[in-house]
């Protein structure tokens, strides 16, 4: 697998140098700003940072457009609605980024070939939905302090377990749950360091979540240019984070074993069996 | 240009007549000056004849002291006298301020307690300060009680381990007007609420109590079972209490018998959450706001639920009004509108015989410590920054905005022909505001209405730019790694 460098530094170039992909991404945070402001969400324009960011990350935008539009009670019932949205997002970023990775270059047959990845990057979206509920009542029982550290193990053990589920979608054919599992198999290979780069990557743009004053942080639907600036750059360095994640996967795609490497007899188990025989 | 016609005589009777108009005008202006409690009168509604902006900051009493062990509680929200007088009550004091410049007028010892609002009361003798004392079990430090209250308990022959009362002090003097406090069951962080002849207390317990101003009698006492948000409302006879509700007991507006205590009715609302503030009885209604952002209105009369309307808030989407500590939100009302600020300081219009939203303006400055008031043509906000807002009440616009010199601006009270309000927690002051003749009025839409030039010139300056830039710098250094190290059967594959 390629070191954590040299896979974000491949990420970088190999997505920010794709004019389709930067485009495709900024005409689509104009597009759901439009759209969300027509439903009455009323901002922050910060919240959209996260919408090109492996689930569950992205879940913070879910749920504050849900809950930004339509209240608590009906907010959190509808939640999967813009789930829902942001996974097609996701899907066609996914396939433009395994194109740009594989061939140096996007096309739209890249972003149609990334809806293979539709149910998968969806049923991450519904499990992101659940671990910040399930760290939320952890939370409720921890404490402030131990909340946050709650909160910030959940996101980071999420994105190291599943960011790989949607590039095996798309590359691979898979199934649902073949997807999450050799996602978790990938995941876990000794000497990946994927955890290190899962950590690196979600604690500090879960801090962006914290951090009060950053640029379109306040209610209001006409953004000043510093809060186009800071969204636009949040959603490239997600995206280039998947192209890391895409490279990293790739490269080790065929050494991923196919089915859970079963734990073999314990010591005991063993010597009493030996015994037997 | 007539006036330069009129002879002398008549021009001396012009001047006269407009001496005499500006006296009798100006008269009922200063005895107007009078905001006894919370939001000004009884039934809390916040209505204020005072000016509207703009304005400037008249003077501030930067010199005041706390004292007790932990003075972050700051001063009360400020309560004016007919005379003008302002008196607050600081953690182990209560202060009276000349209206006219701020000069300390008096200064009585008060039991070391939350700073819940006082109220002013009048008796035979004059008028008088009620206000609550003492945190119970649960001072910040053990060292609590620096000024311990000579309690009901050890003039009754009961047990006096319990310390909150409600006490009284000549406004004239700040000598004690009952011959001892009246003890309380639990803390109060509520406001005072007062009518001609009776004080009434809500505590965190949820016992309603009512005093005899002149006595310090405990006239009845009424328990609701749940802690009671925000002052007793006195209307029509009747005494007003929200209760917060808890896991088994429903949040309710109930209604008793002010002279009895007797329960005459109990208002809710199905869908709504806890009730956080007092029933606020304005322009025929009688509204309240709950935790989840539930405006809410009922008929005064009977508590027949009217209608709910939820606020929504993404920045604070569970709880947008709170109820903490000794801060007491409420709604206003007036002419068809209802007003509401969330902690965010974001304002609300609704319309009163429907509720439908009418307009809302983010000021984007937070304002968890205090209720806005009403002017004839604003709505005045104060906020945790220490700015105090006016927003055109039919528009929605923001007309003015003022530094008030310190930060958690709270509790305006209207005094007549100014504004007064306190600031600051352990560095507290009392600030005065006066009507600026030469400034101008701003007007400014909320944030939160699209403006597409705003929208499409931040878009092309800010997104495409930087995709612009990304692109040009990410190219060359995509040329000088080359295509990306993958295995053979990947690259084959595709």
């Amino acid at each position: 697998m390629p070191r954590m460098r040299t896979s974000f530094t491949r990420g970088l170039a190999c997505t920010w140098s794709s004019p389709l992909l930067v485009g495709a991404l900024i005409a689509w945070l104009i597009a759901e700003w439009l759209v969300v402001v027509a439903l009455n969400y009323p901002g922050p324009f910060a919240l959209l940072n996260y919408i090109s960011a492996p689930t569950p990350l992205s879940t913070f935008t879910d749920l504050s457009i849900s809950l930004g539009t339509l209240g608590v009670q009906r907010g959190l019932l509808f939640v999967f609605g813009p789930a829902a949205v942001h996974a097609l997002w996701y899907s066609g970023l996914v396939g433009l980024v395994i194109e740009t990775i594989e061939s140096g270059g996007a096309t739209r047959w890249g972003a149609i070939r990334g809806l293979r990845a539709f149910p998968v990057v969806l049923a991450l979206h519904v499990i992101g939905v659940a671990v910040i509920f399930a760290t939320d009542i952890l939370a409720g029982v921890g404490g402030l302090g131990l909340a946050l550290v709650i909160r910030m193990a959940g996101i980071v053990v999420a994105t190291w377990v599943f960011a790989f589920a949607p590039v095996i979608a798309v590359t691979e054919r898979r199934r649902l749950l073949d997807c999450l599992g050799r996602s978790m198999r990938a995941a876990r290979m000794p000497g990946s360091g994927n955890l290190t780069f899962a950590a690196l990557y979600a604690v500090p743009v879960f801090a962006t979540l914290l951090t009060p004053g950053l640029p379109g942080s306040l209610l209001g639907v006409n953004p000043p240019f510093s809060a186009w600036i800071y969204v636009v750059l949040m959603n490239l360095l997600h995206a280039a984070i998947l192209g890391a994640f895409v490279l990293r996967y790739l490269s080790i795609a065929e050494e991923v074993p196919e089915a859970p490497v079963r734990a073999g007899p314990s010591g005991e188990r063993a010597n009493s069996a030996r015994r037997r025989r | 240009m007539r006036l330069l016609h009129l002879s002398r005589a008549p021009r001396r009777s012009l001047a006269v007549a407009s001496i005499t108009v500006a006296i009798v005008v100006g008269a009922p202006r200063a005895a107007l000056a009078d905001w006894v409690q919370f939001q000004g009168g009884g039934s809390h509604d916040g209505l204020s004849d005072g000016p509207s902006a703009p304005w400037a900051v008249g003077w501030a009493t930067d010199d005041i002291k706390l004292e007790g062990t932990d003075a972050r509680g700051g001063l009360s929200y400020p309560i004016i006298a007919k005379d003008g007088t302002i008196v607050v009550v600081a953690p182990t004091a209560v202060l009276g301020f000349d209206g006219g410049d701020g000069s300390e007028v008096f200064s009585a010892e008060r039991d070391f307690g939350p700073s819940s609002q006082p109220a002013i009361g009048q008796v035979p003798a004059g008028p008088i300060v009620v206000f609550t004392e003492g945190f119970g079990d649960s001072a910040p430090s053990a060292s609590g009680s620096v000024t311990p209250s000579p309690s009901a308990g050890t003039q009754d022959g009961q047990d006096d381990g319990f310390d909150s009362h409600v006490n009284a002090v000549d406004i004239a003097t700040g000598e004690s007007v009952w011959g001892s406090p009246v003890q309380l069951e639990d803390i109060v962080r509520n406001p005072v609420a007062v009518n001609e002849t009776t004080a009434y207390i809500g505590d965190v317990g949820g016992r309603v109590t009512a005093v005899n101003l002149e006595s310090g009698e405990v006239r009845w006492t009424k328990d609701l079972g749940s802690p009671i948000s925000g002052a007793v409302t006195l209307d029509a006879g009747r005494a007003l209490a929200t209760t917060f509700g808890g896991q088994n007991e429903p949040s309710e507006i109930v209604a008793l018998d002010a002279e009895s205590g007797q329960e005459l009715w109990r208002a809710s609302a199905e869908d709504a959450s806890n009730m956080v503030t007092a029933p606020i009885v304005a322009d025929g209604r009688m509204l309240t706001l709950d935790a989840f952002g539930g405006v809410l209105a009922f008929d005064p009369e009977d508590g027949h639920f009217l209608w709910r309307t939820e606020v929504v808030n993404p920045l604070v989407p569970r709880q947008p009004f709170l109820l903490q500590a000794v801060g007491a939100p409420a709604p206003v009302s007036a002419d068809g509108r209802v007003f509401a600020v969330d902690v965010t300081g974001r304002v609300y219009a609704f319309d009163a015989e429907t509720g439908a939203a009418l307009w809302d303006h983010a000021l984007n400055s937070l304002s968890q410590s205090s209720p806005p008031i009403l002017t004839d043509d604003q709505i005045l906000v104060s906020t945790d920054s220490g700015t105090l807002y006016a927003v055109d009440r039919v528009s929605g616009h923001l007309v003015w905005r003022l530094d008030g010199g310190g930060t958690f601006l709270r509790g305006l009270a209207d005094a007549g022909d100014h504004l007064v309000a306190v600031r600051g927690l352990d560095n507290a002051a009392v600030v005065e505001f006066e009507a600026d003749t030469t400034a101008r009025l701003v007007d400014e839409p909320s944030p939160t209405s699209l403006d597409i030039g705003k929208l499409l010139t931040g878009f092309l300056l800010g997104g495409v730019l930087t995709g612009l830039v990304a692109l040009l710098l990410a190219r060359p250094l995509q040329r000088r790694l080359g295509p990306a190290p993958l295995p053979p059967s990947i690259e084959k594959s595709e």
